[in-house]
């Protein structure tokens, strides 16, 4: 049997990922890509951590966390992506960085 | 006579009367003065009336009301004794007589500002004006730090408003400045009450305070509160804003600043003087030596204005550090000098400030310099001026010289007892007050007497309304300077 | 019942839609808002009297089957915090009614509206992790539509993107620190976590939960320097969403917070309390040192949000009763505040249609009834005796004196005689005789100022007679305490 180690360094490594992707990337869905990846990770951990407890059984309650949750992600994409539509028809653009009207 | 919640009655009846002025300001405009009036004679009566009280029985009155009693006590706690009662007394009186003062005066300003229509601009005067009696009263009267603090900032608010709605020329930033340095003071103040507090278990009464004497913490109480009061006292280096609030508030709402800045040494001897004496102790030297440093640099400062008001301003630095130099003596006499000298410094103060601002009324100028020759156009108001300026230099009969008196006595008795230095000093500051002489009879040498000028041809006297009540304030101070007993009699009993 | 509140408040967000579309063919524009205000009413209505039944020392009971089964807990500290949001939502909903009249969808905007208050009373209810988390991103997904409400204007889109990307960064973070909490207990019910590992000594893993969810919740709560989105959202946001987002949404951050901080993470105290004093004084200084530069009147109000983020942090700091209670009262005490000079704000902007504040001068004149609101409002926020916000920021100071640090509370003070500086300045111009003042600006109408003037009747209120809530707010705070 794989060590849980192993599976928690995953999860952190796809969580750096996508903190990696959001510092970095300059197009918005691409940033919003990367809130997806920290939340798969975040899901992938709960699946993980379910099996851990008793050997040889597995946590309903952690499933159904990660059901709620990846509802919960698809909703904030949706969000994300009417708010992106409006974001290219007043700036032409997906780059962030050129998004500055707001200073100060 | 019993009246019932005397004192609580003085705070809240004013309290209560000022929205009802400003909303019959609108239908009557200026006559509404004559109402705010109506309430300050009735609170000052009823002050004189508990005096009575307490100078026949000599006990102290005091009232406390619970306002918060959750995770700690706050109250509101009155307390009328025998150093409260005639410091609240006199500053109610001060406030009444300007109050009367500022009916003519106002009604001039607010038309050249606002034109003659304005009537709920009279409204709003009175009504802000009202919150000074609640506020100096109640810091008098307190017998609680958050209570204290918060009269203190109480009266912040209406001197900022005032500045800032009818004051003179750069009024809007000097009133933030003005703002800002008092909130600072108080601020200082407070955190010195709540960290008092934290050591006496909990509790904000002044009576607690004694309790922590002895303790480390009690000597960065008496440095917060010291300093905080400082700023407001003007004292030197931290006396930056005074000369412009004074220079461009109305003229007897600088008064009442002076005043503000006088009450210091009320608090300091209140709170830390006599509850903290051991502690205080350090700091006795230190502030005679500011006191007097304050002393000289406010009298210099003050040969060198030009301007009326600025002239009066500068002299409050100066006068109300001989309180300072009285209460670092700490000595009984030099305690009770030195509020006694903060009584007959506001009196004196409060008719040359007004005075300056029925000059400026009449003449339309506040530089000296094209002034002369009054004293055949307004004999009153230079009888006045020449009664203010007795106070302030010292001058028999008015009550100056008994306060100096007292306070020498004081400090020379802490010199003799204490050494070289603390003898010095009191010997350099009896020099220092001929520069009072020479700073208030100079100018009003050059603005009463000399030549007329030829524009100042048809100036005429202050109406009645305007004189009248500073009469009232000389007579007052006449009555201390023949009577000291009056005065003294509480002070006395207290130290 | 203690779901009734929040099961109003889902029944109407779905109606208010179909109500709106009614509206429409009956040509009556403001029908949905006042069918939404109703809605609101009702819920507040309920709530008050769980919090009532909670006072009496009456558990509500809870819905024994069904989906909802054991999710939520109603104590006094839940009980008054959801007063408050419903409180002030009602607010915010009647001065929207002619506000966001002339706006197209408006009925979608009370859903939404409506949808951030349950979001809100869900998160301070829930009983366990994972339902605050739902209620959480119900809130905040809400809150990110809300902000961008305005699209057909860029600055609202760009301040709802930036808003969304930090906040659900935010949010993922959150739900990971969740997850390792799970993975070391096996449980996420508040209960159990607190039996679980209140009384243990902290693991390694402990501590990286512990910085997971503080950075998760701190996003939302504007600690600096997980602030950045704070003032573009705050300022591009509709006024009376401004008013929510300063008011209450942000606290509710600091609210969920405190919930984990006190059962999961109680053993360590003494190390976040250490953290969370230092970052106190420097939100509070970085909050009101930003606002003192500010010309947009939104902005500067909402860099003074974070500044008042700090004082409520110097009470976790000291983790005392003492300290919670003032936290607790700050929070109702800052909606207040902060809810009504917000909607000041936004009745001025509704007449004069510039948020600069150059342009306002003079308008005390002109619209006396907010200019007087606001500057009680302005009064309170600086701290002046007499007004709430005193009392709530002098029991904060005394708690952190009492826990030895003094510093935090002398920070406090002196921050609140700083920002007296910009605090001023918006009384000042105000209050400005000199210019005549713009010819747009005439008193607001009377559903505008009359909530404005209800909040600021009650800042009066708790400030001459605090004890009507300091009572609620010190049993919270023991609700709180005594979970572990």
């Amino acid at each position: 049997m794989i060590p849980l180690s192993y599976y928690l360094i995953l999860t952190m490594g796809l969580y750096i990922v996508g903190m990696y992707c959001l510092a970095t990337k300059r197009n918005v869905v691409r940033l919003v890509l990367g809130i997806e990846i920290m939340i798969n990770a975040a899901n992938l951990n709960f699946i993980v951590l379910s099996a851990n407890w008793t050997e040889g059984f597995i946590d309903p309650l952690a499933h159904s966390i990660v059901m709620m949750s990846i509802t919960l992600a698809g909703c904030i994409s949706a969000a994300a992506f009417t708010i992106i539509i409006f974001v290219y028809r007043h700036y032409g653009t997906l780059d962030i960085r050129e998004l500055r009207r707001l200073r100060g | 006579m019993e009246i019932p919640f005397v004192l609580l009655q003085t705070i809240l009846v004013p309290a209560v009367a000022a929205p009802l002025v400003a909303l019959m300001g609108k239908r009557i405009g200026k006559y509404v003065g004559w109402i705010a009036s109506a309430i300050l004679i009735y609170t000052t009566s009823l002050l004189l009336i508990a005096g009575s009280t307490i100078w026949t029985t000599a006990l102290p009155i005091s009232e406390t009301y619970t306002w918060s009693a959750v995770s700690f006590t706050l109250e509101f706690g009155f307390i009328a004794d025998n150093l409260s009662l005639p410091v609240a007394l006199i500053m109610n009186l001060i406030c009444t007589a300007a109050s009367i003062y500022s009916i003519h005066y106002m009604k001039h300003r607010i038309d050249e500002l606002y034109g003659e229509e304005n009537k709920s601009m009279h409204g709003l005067y009175h009504a802000l004006y009202l919150l000074f009696p609640i506020g100096l009263v109640g810091v008098a009267l307190s017998s609680n730090l958050i209570a204290m603090y918060l009269f203190i900032e109480l009266v912040l608010i209406p001197s900022y408003f005032l500045l800032d709605f009818f004051g003179y020329r750069e009024r809007h930033r000097v009133a933030t400045m003005y703002f800002i340095w008092n909130q600072v003071a108080a601020g200082l103040f407070l955190i010195g009450a709540i960290l008092a507090s934290t050591a006496t278990g909990g509790s904000f009464s002044i009576n607690a305070l004694s309790t922590i004497s002895g303790q480390p913490i009690a000597f960065w109480v008496c440095l917060l509160i010291l300093v905080g009061w400082l700023i407001k006292m003007a004292a030197f280096g931290l006396h930056v804003w005074l000369p412009y609030a004074h220079g461009e508030h109305l003229a007897h709402i600088a008064a009442i600043i002076a005043t503000i800045a006088g009450l210091g040494s009320y608090v300091i001897v209140r709170l830390l003087a006599v509850p903290l004496a051991a502690d205080f102790q350090v700091f006795g030297l230190p502030i005679m030596v500011l006191g007097l440093i304050t002393m000289v640099y406010g009298g210099l400062l003050t040969l060198a204005q030009d301007d009326v008001k600025r002239l009066y301003a500068c002299s409050t630095i100066s006068q109300t550090a001989y309180s300072l130099v009285g209460i670092g003596s700490l000595t009984a006499m030099g305690l009770a000098g030195g509020v006694f000298y903060f009584v007959s410094h506001i009196l004196g103060k409060s008719i040359l400030l007004c005075i300056a601002g029925v000059l400026m009324m009449q003449t339309g100028s506040r530089d000296m310099n094209k002034m002369g020759g009054l004293a055949k156009k307004m004999p009153f108001t230079a009888a006045l001026a020449i009664l203010g300026s007795m106070i302030l230099s010292a001058i028999p009969p008015l009550s100056g010289l008994q306060a100096e008196w007292v306070m020498f006595v004081g400090i020379f008795q802490g010199g003799t007892l204490q050494g070289a230095l603390q003898f010095a000093i009191p010997v350099i500051a009896i020099f220092a007050t001929f520069l009072t002489a020479a700073y208030t009879f100079w100018p009003v040498k050059r603005i009463f007497f000399g030549p007329l000028s030829s524009e100042l041809e048809d100036v005429k006297e202050a109406p009645k309304s305007m004189t009248l009540p500073l009469f009232i304030l000389a007579l007052v101070s006449l009555l201390f300077g023949i009577y000291p007993d009056v005065v003294m009699h509480f002070l006395s009993a207290f130290f | 019942m203690l779901t009734l509140p929040l099961d109003l408040l889902f029944l109407f967000a779905i109606t208010t839609p179909l109500i709106g579309w009614l509206a429409q063919k009956v040509d009556l524009p403001r029908l949905s808002g006042v069918y939404a205000t109703l809605g609101i009413l009702l819920s507040a209505f309920t709530a008050f009297q769980l919090l009532l039944q909670t006072l009496g020392g009456v558990v509500p009971p809870t819905p024994t089957s069904g989906l909802f089964n054991a999710y939520f807990d109603l104590d006094i500290f839940g009980s008054f915090a959801m007063v408050i949001q419903i409180g002030l939502g009602i607010a915010a909903s009647i001065f929207s009614i002619q506000y966001m009249r002339s706006e197209s969808g408006s009925s979608l905007y009370y859903a939404l509206l409506i949808g951030m208050i349950g979001g809100m009373v869900g998160v301070v209810t829930a009983a366990d992790l994972f339902t605050l988390f739902v209620f959480w991103e119900m809130m905040c997904l809400t809150s990110y539509l809300l902000v961008a409400f305005k699209n057909e204007e860029p600055e609202p889109v760009e301040a709802g993107i930036k808003y969304l990307l930090m906040s659900s960064a935010g949010s993922a973070t959150l739900l990971f620190g969740i997850s390792l909490l799970y993975g070391m207990t096996g449980t996420l019910n508040f209960g159990g976590l607190a039996t679980a590992l209140g009384h243990a000594t902290p693991g390694p893993w402990l501590y990286i939960a512990l910085l997971f969810i503080f950075t998760g919740f701190g996003v939302k709560a504007a600690i600096v320097p997980l602030h950045t989105w704070l003032p573009d959202a705050h300022s591009a946001a509709p006024s009376p969403i401004s008013a929510m987002l300063s008011g209450i949404v942000i606290e509710t951050g600091l609210l969920a917070m405190v919930r984990v901080l006190f059962t999961a993470l109680i053993s360590l105290q003494t190390y976040w309390s250490m953290v969370f004093a230092v970052l106190a004084v420097i939100t509070m200084t970085l909050g009101n040192m930003t606002a003192l530069v500010q010309d947009d009147l939104k902005r500067m109000l909402a860099y003074s949000s974070i500044g008042h983020i700090g004082y409520m942090l110097a009470g976790l700091a000291a983790g005392t009763v003492v300290g919670l209670t003032g936290t607790i009262l700050h929070i109702l005490n800052h909606a207040l505040m902060k809810g009504t000079a917000f909607l000041c704000a936004g009745a001025i902007i509704y007449r004069l249609g510039s948020r600069n504040l150059a342009d306002m001068s003079g308008l005390a004149r002109r619209m006396p009834k907010i200019a007087v609101a606001f500057s009680i409002a302005i009064f309170a926020l600086i701290g002046l005796p007499g007004l709430n916000g005193f009392v709530s920021k002098l029991t904060l100071f005394v708690s952190v004196a009492d826990v030895n640090l003094a510093w935090v509370g002398i920070a406090i003070i002196l921050n609140s005689a700083i920002s007296a500086g910009y605090y001023l300045r918006i009384v000042r111009v105000m209050i400005e005789t000199e210019s005549e003042p713009s010819e747009n600006l005439r008193e607001a109408p009377v559903s505008m100022w009359f909530p404005i003037w209800i909040l600021a009747i009650l800042i009066i209120t708790f400030g001459i007679w605090p004890d009507l809530v300091f009572n609620i707010a010190e049993r919270a705070a023991l609700a709180i305490l005594s979970m572990t």
